[in-house]
């Protein structure tokens, strides 16, 4: 019985390791795909949070700008050091927002570029089946699809 | 059951070598598969550990005394209840204990994991099973709990008989649960500096798992206190035993960790120093653990005659070198995005905060290594013992009191002298009335009157910190007083749960001044019928009743508690002899209340029937048990997540960039 279940142990363990590889290689991988397109690393974006670095760092602003505001109330900050710090945190906020925009920007650009570099490809490859029927070859080429 | 947990044990060897490998491979040569791999490795491995435990669990259950370990924790007189107690009571199933703890531990952080760690997950992966790695191989190679005897004894050796006592439920699994968890934060910072991201990308997972290693190292250490308080018969609960300080030094340092790490979180700063606190605290942790497996020092808390001193010695080595060699190579990438604006303000106390508890914590590491150092010179063996760790340690811990009621009064950034004097005003007044009325009716005690005074302070200065937020919070919303507190707890969740925390710290500050300053103690011999009067209480001795089982005599001594005539409790103490081990145990009979403990154990049963007892009252040990439930109250509460469309009610003047 141990045995038995110590064998099944050890083949769920392999299994679970070689899956990944599996996955990737049978095509059922998602992520492994958009990756090949151009996009993220597979095993990064599984699960990920849509919070990136910089939306970390302009929530921990907002969290520094509440605090500053409680502190206030409170009496701990008289109103000169009060006005001078949340000047601070706002500049600090505002380029936050500016780099985040900003690397929206380059990533959707990105995105149109590798859009193009797939069309340019997909009519380079039309045109060589095109060829390839016209020399009265081998026509069984690949299927077009869209 | 055994086969089966040897087999999951040296599966579980494989997976995380391979998952160690992997992960460092599959970053190294981009092949995100290999790095996945890995991963998921790591949480079958944590199956594959609880398979080990599970197995081991049910030898003992079955009393499978082939099973070496098993034979020797455990016999047929142990009642079922001890059987999770007799599963770490060795040095084997601890090192199963503490591979099942980290295997569970990694996987849950791996699992979910903040993504700003996402891109150097894979070396925070190795460097976790490269530590998972060496305890299953020394339970392989050394150590292992499934190891079988070459005969089946009729019965086995037994529980230490001090492992009997409710604590031990809690106090070594937590303890052990702690000192290994120090990995996690430790290999998020290693991982993130190996990967060169050398920011605050792993301040969120560090803190998080910091201040849940933190709690379960504070709750096993109250928990451990607790158990020698009653058990131990010496009515105390710490004697700064060497094993005792192994634990209590890696829990200094995590405090300094988890108060350090808020600042690199708000304000980018202390990003070296925070990569060194922490390798400081896996290193005192590593150390507690080799002190407790065969270290140099005996202790009632180290496994006996452990031969896996020095692969734990070497380990420390390796623990120590290897995170220091990665802070040194990526030092240049750990410069603060922020200087320190003035000394008068929350980030500086939390420096001096930090330098108070390394300092507390190097006497007590050098307290526990120099005997070691004089034998090893050739000196005679001595032993630092609690009037050293009073009078250094004493003043530093003072000293940390009254930096908890300054610290939290200044803000962030900077403060100016006029704020502080305000803030400190009411607070000040609090400590100063409470240091008047004990002089003038209770002590002239110097330790007493600070101690107690910086109590005060704290006290008063978290509960007027609350009171003014909250009576903010109604005039600015109109809220009712209960819902303005609770919502400002809620909106500063970090903040007022660390109060909390504060508030816990001040309970176990009263408890140790009251116990240790005015304890009242007397050892007497008392026939049956006899009486003896302390401080204010008369205790009468009525009989012992004798009891005999499979494994121990039991003496159950009744006693009557009187106070100014009035019985106020009929009290059992018990004292066990335990013959296969040559051994008492005792439990004390405790009438505890807010103000005091009246505290009896029996030191000694005599033919003719009268009790040798030790009697103490200690005032104030109580807030020391109720301090817990508020600690773990107070870090769930900073713990617990925000919502994270909560944003700061505030408008950007700065033109945004239209979007390209």
């Amino acid at each position: 019985m141990a045995l038995i279940i110590g064998t099944i142990l050890a083949l769920l363990s392999l299994g679970v390791a070689v899956y990944p590889f599996a996955r990737r290689r049978l095509g059922l991988d998602k992520a492994a795909r958009a990756a090949a397109a151009g996009g993220t690393d597979g095993a990064e974006t599984e699960s990920e949070s849509a919070a990136g670095p910089d939306t970390a760092s302009l929530a921990d602003i907002y969290a520094a700008i509440r605090t500053l505001q409680l502190e206030r109330e409170l009496g701990r900050v008289p109103e000169g050091l009060y006005q001078e710090q949340l000047n601070d945190y706002r500049i600090q906020a505002a380029l936050a927002l500016r780099r985040q925009e900003q690397e929206s920007a380059a990533a959707a650009s990105a995105g149109r570029d590798a859009d193009a570099a797939l069309e340019s490809e997909i009519q380079a490859a039309r045109a060589g089946l095109r060829r390839a029927a016209g020399d009265g070859g081998a026509a069984a080429g690949p299927v077009e699809r869209e | 059951m055994a086969e089966l947990g040897a087999m999951a044990l040296w599966i579980g060897l494989a997976l995380s070598v391979y998952a160690a490998l992997g992960s460092v491979l599959g970053q190294l040569r981009g092949a995100p598969a290999l790095v996945e791999s890995a991963r998921r490795a790591v949480y079958v491995l944590a199956l594959a550990m609880l398979v080990a435990t599970l197995c081991l669990i049910g030898s003992f259950i079955n009393r499978d005394f082939e099973v070496a370990y098993v034979a020797a924790h455990s016999n047929r007189a142990m009642p079922d209840i001890y059987t999770w107690v007799a599963f770490y009571a060795g040095n084997e199933g601890s090192l199963l204990y503490i591979a099942l703890v980290l295997s569970a531990m990694a996987a849950i952080a791996l699992r979910w994991a903040p993504a700003s760690t996402r891109d150097t997950l894979p070396y925070t992966t190795a460097a976790l099973m490269v530590i998972q790695t060496f305890f299953i191989a020394v339970m392989g190679f050394m150590a292992n709990p499934f190891d079988r005897l070459p005969f089946i004894p009729p019965d086995g050796e037994g529980i230490n008989p001090l492992l009997t006592h409710f604590g031990m439920f809690f106090h070594p699994p937590a303890l052990m649960a702690g000192l290994i968890g120090i990995s996690l934060p430790l290999s998020f910072a290693l991982g993130a500096l190996v990967g060169g991201k050398g920011r605050d990308e792993w301040v969120d997972a560090g803190r998080i798992w910091g201040l849940l290693v933190w709690v379960l190292l504070a709750g096993g250490l109250l928990l451990g206190s607790w158990w020698a308080y009653t058990i131990l018969g010496w009515g105390g609960f710490w004697f700064w035993d060497p094993v005792e300080n192994a634990a209590f030094m890696p829990w200094l340092a995590l405090t300094a960790f988890v108060h350090s790490v808020m600042v690199q979180k708000r304000r980018g700063m202390f990003r070296m120093w925070n990569i060194v606190l922490i390798n400081v605290a896996f290193a005192l942790a590593l150390y507690g653990m080799f002190m407790n497996r065969g270290g140099p020092v005996p202790s009632v808390h180290s496994f006996g005659a452990s031969t896996l001193g020095w692969v734990f010695l070497l380990f420390l080595a390796v623990g120590v070198i290897v995170p220091f060699a990665v802070f040194f190579w990526r030092y240049g990438l750990l410069k603060s995005a922020q200087n320190l604006d003035s000394m008068l303000s929350r980030e500086a106390a939390f420096l001096v905060n930090n330098l108070l508890l390394l300092g507390i914590a190097f006497v007590t590491l050098w307290g526990t290594v120099y005997p070691l150092f004089v034998k090893l010179g050739g000196g005679a063996e001595i032993t630092i013992a609690r009037p050293f760790y009073d009078q250094v340690n004493g003043p530093l811990l003072l000293a940390l009191l009254f930096l908890m009621g300054v610290g939290p009064l200044l803000p962030w950034r900077r403060a100016n002298w006029q704020s502080v004097r305000r803030a400190l005003l009411l607070p000040g007044s609090a400590a100063a009335i409470v240091v008047v009325i004990l002089l003038l009716f209770v002590t002239r005690s110097p330790f007493a009157l600070v101690g107690f005074g910086l109590s005060a302070l704290v006290t008063a200065g978290i509960l007027l910190e609350w009171g003014r937020g909250m009576r903010s919070r109604h005039r600015s919303t109109g809220e009712n007083y209960p819902l303005a507190l609770a919502r400002l707890l809620a909106a500063n969740r970090p903040r007022y749960g660390g109060y909390i925390v504060h508030l816990a710290v001040v309970m176990v500050a009263l408890g140790v001044l009251g116990g240790s300053l005015f304890e009242q103690q007397r050892d007497v011999v008392l026939a049956p019928g006899e009486s003896y009067e302390i401080a204010g209480y008369r205790l009468t001795y009525r009989d012992t009743t004798q009891q005999t089982f499979a494994d121990r005599t039991e003496y159950l001594s009744h006693l009557e508690v009187y106070r100014e005539g009035e019985l106020l409790e009929i009290m059992q103490a018990r004292r066990s002899f335990y013959p296969s081990f040559n051994m008492a145990s005792t439990l004390a009979a405790i009438r505890s209340t807010p103000l005091e403990d009246f505290y009896v154990v029996p030191s000694e049963n005599r033919p003719d029937g009268a009790v040798g007892f030790r009697i103490l009252v200690n005032p104030l040990v109580w807030w020391m048990w109720a301090a817990g439930p508020v600690l773990i109250a107070g870090t769930a509460v900073s713990l617990w997540p925000e919502r994270r469309r909560e944003r700061a009610a505030v408008s950007f003047p700065v033109a945004r960039p239209a979007a390209a």
